[in-house]
């Protein structure tokens, strides 16, 4: 038992902290946080986008890069796919964004191991383009009015009283954590993430690793911008806004470190909670958005320098 | 002059730990002006930490640094410049994109009065300087565009465009030609009659005797002796240096060759060319040479992570065409690169991960890892290398060095290689983990394994292989049998 | 002539020079209004923002590392500037803000050892917020003689921001040649680990690099508020991308150590004459935008590629800047 604690202690610290978010809330505001109203808001319909893009983030962090491209690629991804949906093609429709989603996550992960370019440059200049050509897309015409048996992928409840959202983050997350912990892919992913040369140096293709990890970014982004849009029952280009910065925040909150290899998918959940009590705190606050954005980057550098200390705490430990 | 002169530094109980291994215990320095003072000692035994320390890289942890006669207490390189403390690294420490000029002058360039930089009085400097040591290099060009042997000059330049009361040389001329480590000798003259003391690290015993004026004998981070360098014997240097008969550290069981391995065809590549080798089950392999002959860029070309340029070689009788270590791998081969932690360990990781890291496809057929199969690996092998550690769940690198290259060692045998590669497999490893590696190579190529070794260590060269191949600027010089191998020997081809 | 082509060679002109130059002939060719004086001042008026920005961010690549944030303390710096609140005040203000950022980027990169990255990414995006969070989140007129002056007005027919821009660009350029901090910089950038064993002030000369790069940032908010005569606190919310890429492809490498601010003006003046062009052409704005991503990553792609083919140790590696 203390060994496990001694073990985790990084872990359980990130779940403290999101503890003590959620109960500074309960104390601060009872009536507005502590409803049901309020709570399956944020577990429902907030929560499960930010951790499955915090899942992707997470992933390449994991392999010392960064995907900055993921929520232009949620838009892009949702601008091509959404007249089908609105037509009632759903296999279409999935089918189209799930191959836009891998088609940039292909990209980026050419781009990076291939080429060399730099993770956050190569995905940043995905970010661009697809973000541009969502808006080509979109001219000006947005889809909304969803027919219902495509809502019902958000909405519906396949079982009762928990949200098909839910659910499927819940599937996904297990098939995730599968993969990265209990597949010669996922060890391949964080040996490539601690030391690539040596995971070069042992027989294993560490660039296909990378580019298969980006991929997978890719497809996540696009399930996100189809579950997105039958959540929010539009389709719009200006949704990506935080996606991005919500994604990095809770993958390095979580417990991801930028220096590779550290963190997991179950960090990214931790994270992803913390990031959104902390939004769903500021509003019950009545704190503008406009601070939210700024805050949101404060808690990138607190995690730096949390990370840091907990380097420090078990270091001491080790020695 | 008088008789005898004050010294001008004194080093005194220096003490450097690094995590995990203590890097100097309580050594001692005593410098002279006008004389060389040479450190003597095995790879890993501390000269190197001793005068990063002295110049400012590294912060002592223990002990006193006494320069002309006080006591100093700097914490970078920049103090120890001020004091005229300067160094010639071992390894290049050069600017390839800017010039020679440039590269002479970084830290120190010569401004105007308005505290801009004055390029004119740059250059002119540095012509000067060039000029004085004999060197035909024009300041304006390009330090990418020289050779090695250039660069290394341009580097010991570098150091005298000081104002120096101290130069330290970590073997400069490992990568030089006779005729400038002629010149070199030459400059050091000079440098003594200007009253300079100068510290100097070489492995090549010839020199000492012909530059050194004391030497100072290192053994594992530890002070062994101060002795005078022209009176001095030198079987009595080796053995105080490796510290005991050379005989009891390597054990050796010379079988009969079995059959052939590896045979290359002309290789060329990186840094090499026209190298034909083999290696037969059975056999340890040494390639043998100075640091930049071109040994590891073989290795790292035979295993598929530099490319080749010409030339190709046989594995098993299977001709590799395009190798990758992944193919390499699968096809039997292993490689233990020289730099542990950076190639072949994944540090921040656990031991039993290590082990079964490059045997995953082998062992996890079906693409799902299994707990308990890499638990039973990693204790199987923790068993038979006998690795210190209470648990393979702990990280690598909290292990000691010997232990780290055991992980590493455990990593090949775990998968199933017949040929492997170990590149300077004892560096920074103590002498007792040091008699276990050799057992651990004899026992393994008396099960039939071939082993290619590298190594800068003659002792070990000479002491562990069945036959040496004697590099000297990318080329095989010679090819010598156990019964002729002598330090003198290797040397002449090598040089 | 070969006089010419000699001196060319020795200045070593990366091959964005002909590039813009090509460029610049093909939409003079196809689109006759191009080349027109009208033309040429509106493409020139219009890289000076940029440049502005892509000089502090050379400075930033050149050292071997990249600052993300100066966007945004592009736009706290213009949002500082308020209806009835004195100029002089909102300068200060605008200029403090900006040296507050570059400290901090400058402690956490370069004495905390953060990756340089994430550091300017968060600050990014804080800056992003503090902007929205002063204005409110609106675009305000401003009404101010002087900054209408430093963005529209005209000293002898030539807009003074253009004659500001080259006197900036002069002066860094001049910096970064002939000064010791300047010296340093292409040292460090060269590789840190010389520049550590060489006696330099690393962490000093980063630190000085993030302050100017963001000063220099927050000149150019205080010019473009005065160019539009408002103050928006999304002003520069493209430029650090664009900045990012006007270096890249003025040839600096962003491996560090390579390359230069006159480099970064033909990188700035190919972006631009790029727009004025596709817009004349009656480009749709939304395709405008794909069309420099592309030109950006292509152009990124190749400085790449040419880089590692260079680098005997280009296979070793995953990433482009480990």
């Amino acid at each position: 038992m203390i060994d496990y604690f001694k073990k985790n202690v990084d872990f359980l610290s990130r779940i403290t902290i999101l503890l003590i978010i959620v109960a500074g809330m309960s104390v601060i505001n009872p009536p507005a946080f502590l409803n049901w109203n309020n709570l399956s808001t944020v577990m429902f319909q907030q929560a499960p986008f930010t951790i499955l893009m915090s899942f992707g983030m997470t992933m390449a962090i994991i392999t010392k890069g960064i995907d900055k491209s993921m929520a232009s690629i949620v838009v892009l991804a949702s601008m091509l796919s959404g007249s089908y949906f609105k037509n009632g093609n759903l296999a279409m429709g999935f089918l189209i964004a799930l191959a836009v989603g891998a088609a940039a996550g292909l990209l980026n992960g050419t781009l990076i191991t291939r080429v060399g370019v730099a993770p956050f440059i190569a995905t940043y200049g995905t970010d661009f383009i697809a973000l541009g050509l969502a808006y080509v897309v979109c001219a000006g015409r947005y889809i909304y009015d969803f027919p219902a048996n495509f809502r019902v992928i958000t909405n519906g409840c396949f079982i009762p009283s928990v949200p098909n959202i839910a659910l499927v983050t819940m599937i996904i997350f297990i098939l995730l954590w599968f993969l990265t912990r209990k597949t010669i892919f996922g060890r391949s992913m964080y040996l490539a993430g601690f030391n690539v040369d040596a995971t070069i140096l042992s027989g294993i293709d560490a660039k296909k690793v990378v580019t298969v990890v980006y991929t997978i970014n890719g497809l996540l982004a696009a399930l996100v911008g189809v579950l997105y849009m039958a959540r929010l029952n539009a389709a719009d280009p200006n949704i990506s806004g935080n996606l991005c910065l919500d994604s990095i925040a809770a993958s390095l909150i979580g417990g991801t470190s930028f220096g590779g290899g550290k963190g997991s998918v179950s960090n990214a959940v931790i994270g992803a909670l913390i990031i959104v009590f902390i939004r769903n705190g500021m509003n019950i606050m009545n704190i503008s958005t406009n601070w939210q954005q700024a805050v949101v980057g404060f808690v990138i550098i607190f995690s730096v320098f949390y990370e840091m200390a907990i380097g420090r705490l078990t270091k001491k430990r080790m020695g | 002059m008088s008789g005898i002169k004050k010294p001008i530094l004194q080093m005194a109980g220096i003490t450097k730990r690094f995590p995990g291994t203590l890097a100097l215990d309580q050594v001692q320095l005593t410098c002279y002006p006008g004389k060389v003072h040479v450190l003597l000692g095995e790879n890993g035994a501390g000269k190197s930490t001793l005068v990063k320390i002295l110049s400012g890289v590294y912060t002592r942890d223990e002990g006193t640094i006494e320069f002309e006669g006080r006591q100093v207490n700097y914490t970078n390189v920049r103090e120890a410049m001020a004091y005229g403390i300067s160094i010639i690294h071992q390894e290049l420490n050069l600017l390839p994109e800017r010039t020679i000029a440039q590269n002479i002058y970084i830290g120190h360039e010569p401004r105007n009065q308005a505290g801009l930089i004055d390029y004119g009085k740059m250059v002119k400097d540095s012509r000067a300087l060039l000029k004085n040591l004999g060197l035909d290099l024009n300041p304006d060009d390009y330090i990418k565009n020289l050779s090695i042997a250039q660069q290394q000059m341009v580097e010991v330049v570098k150091a005298l465009s000081n104002r120096i009361k101290v130069l330290i040389m970590d073997e400069p001329t490992s990568s030089l030609t006779q005729k400038e480590i002629a010149k070199l000798f030459e400059i050091m003259e000079q440098l003594k009659k200007q009253n300079v003391a100068i510290i100097y690290i070489s492995h090549r015993m010839d020199e000492i005797k012909r530059v050194g004026d004391q030497v100072t004998i290192m053994r594992d981070g530890k002070y062994i002796a101060t002795l005078d360098a022209k009176t001095m014997d030198l079987d009595d240097a080796i053995t105080m240096m490796v510290g005991r008969k050379i005989d009891n550290l390597y054990a050796r069981s010379y079988n009969k060759p079995g059959k052939e391995i590896l045979r290359t065809r002309d290789l060329k590549g990186l840094r090499f060319r026209n190298v034909n080798i083999t290696v037969h089950e059975g056999e340890i392999v040494s390639l043998s040479g100075l640091v930049g002959a071109g040994r590891t860029e073989i290795a790292k070309a035979l295993f598929g992570y530099d490319p080749i340029e010409e030339g190709g070689f046989q594995l098993f009788g299977e001709e590799i065409k395009k190798p990758s270590p992944k193919k390499c791998i699968s096809r039997g081969m292993a490689f233990l690169p020289e730099d542990r932690k950076a190639e072949g360990l994944h540090l921040l990781m656990p031991i039993k991960e290590n082990i079964v890291a490059a045997c995953l496809k082998k062992d996890f057929p079906n693409f799902i890892l299994n707990g308990k199969t890499e638990q039973t690996l990693g204790e199987l092998y923790q068993d038979k290398l006998r690795i210190a550690t209470s648990d393979v769940d702990k990280l690598v690198g909290e292990l000691s060095g010997g232990n780290q290259q055991k992980v590493v060692i455990a990593k090949w045998l775990a998968t199933s290689c017949k040929l492997i590669i170990f590149d300077e497999p004892t560096r920074g490893i103590d002498v007792g983990a040091k008699a276990e590696i050799y057992a651990l190579m004899d026992e393994l190529v008396s099960q039939g394994y071939g082993i290619l070794m590298i190594s800068s260590e003659l002792g070990e060269v000479i002491g562990v292989s069945d036959r040496v191949y004697v590099m000297r600027e990318g080329e095989i010089q010679a090819e010598l049998s156990h019964e002729s191998l002598t330090q003198e020997n290797i040397m002449r081809y090598a040089i | 002539m070969s006089k010419v082509t000699g001196w060319l060679k020795k200045q070593n002109i990366p091959g964005i020079v002909y590039g813009s130059v090509l460029i610049f002939l093909f939409f003079s060719i196809i689109e006759k209004k191009f080349f027109t004086p009208y033309n040429v001042m509106l493409i020139a008026r219009n890289s000076c923002i940029l440049l502005t920005v892509s000089i502090g961010m050379t400075m930033a690549v050149l050292i071997g590392q990249v600052d993300l944030s100066v966007g945004s303390v592009m736009s706290v710096s213009a949002v500082m500037v308020k209806n009835g609140v004195p100029l002089a005040a909102a300068l200060m203000a605008a200029f403090g803000a900006a040296a507050l950022f570059g400290l901090v980027n400058g402690i956490l990169i370069a004495v905390l050892k953060v990756d340089y990255w994430i550091t300017t990414f968060a600050t990014m995006s804080i800056g992003a917020g503090l902007a929205l969070v002063i204005s409110d989140g609106s675009t305000v007129p401003i009404s101010s003689k002087f900054l209408d002056f430093l963005g529209n007005g005209k000293v002898c027919g030539v807009y003074f921001l253009i004659v500001l821009t080259i006197v900036l660009t002069v002066l860094i350029l001049f910096l970064l040649k002939r000064s010791k901090l300047g010296y340093d910089v292409y040292s460090i950038g060269g590789s840190e680990n010389v520049a550590r064993l060489s006696g330099l002030d690393v962490n000093r000369t980063r630190m000085m690099v993030y302050l100017i790069s963001s000063l220099i940032a927050a000149l150019a908010g205080i010019l473009i508020t005065g160019m539009t005569n408002s103050a928006s606190p999304i002003v520069g919310s493209e430029y650090s991308f664009n900045a990012l890429a006007a270096v890249v492809i003025g040839g600096t490498s962003l491996n560090g150590g390579k390359g230069g601010v006159a480099g970064t003006v033909f990188g700035t003046v190919l972006l631009r004459i790029i727009a004025s062009g596709l817009a004349m052409l009656g480009v749709p704005a939304t395709w405008q935008k794909v069309i420099q991503g592309l030109i950006i990553v292509v152009i990124i792609v190749a400085d790449v590629s040419s880089e590692k083919k260079k680098d005997v140790n280009g296979l070793r590696r995953i990433y482009a800047n480990d």
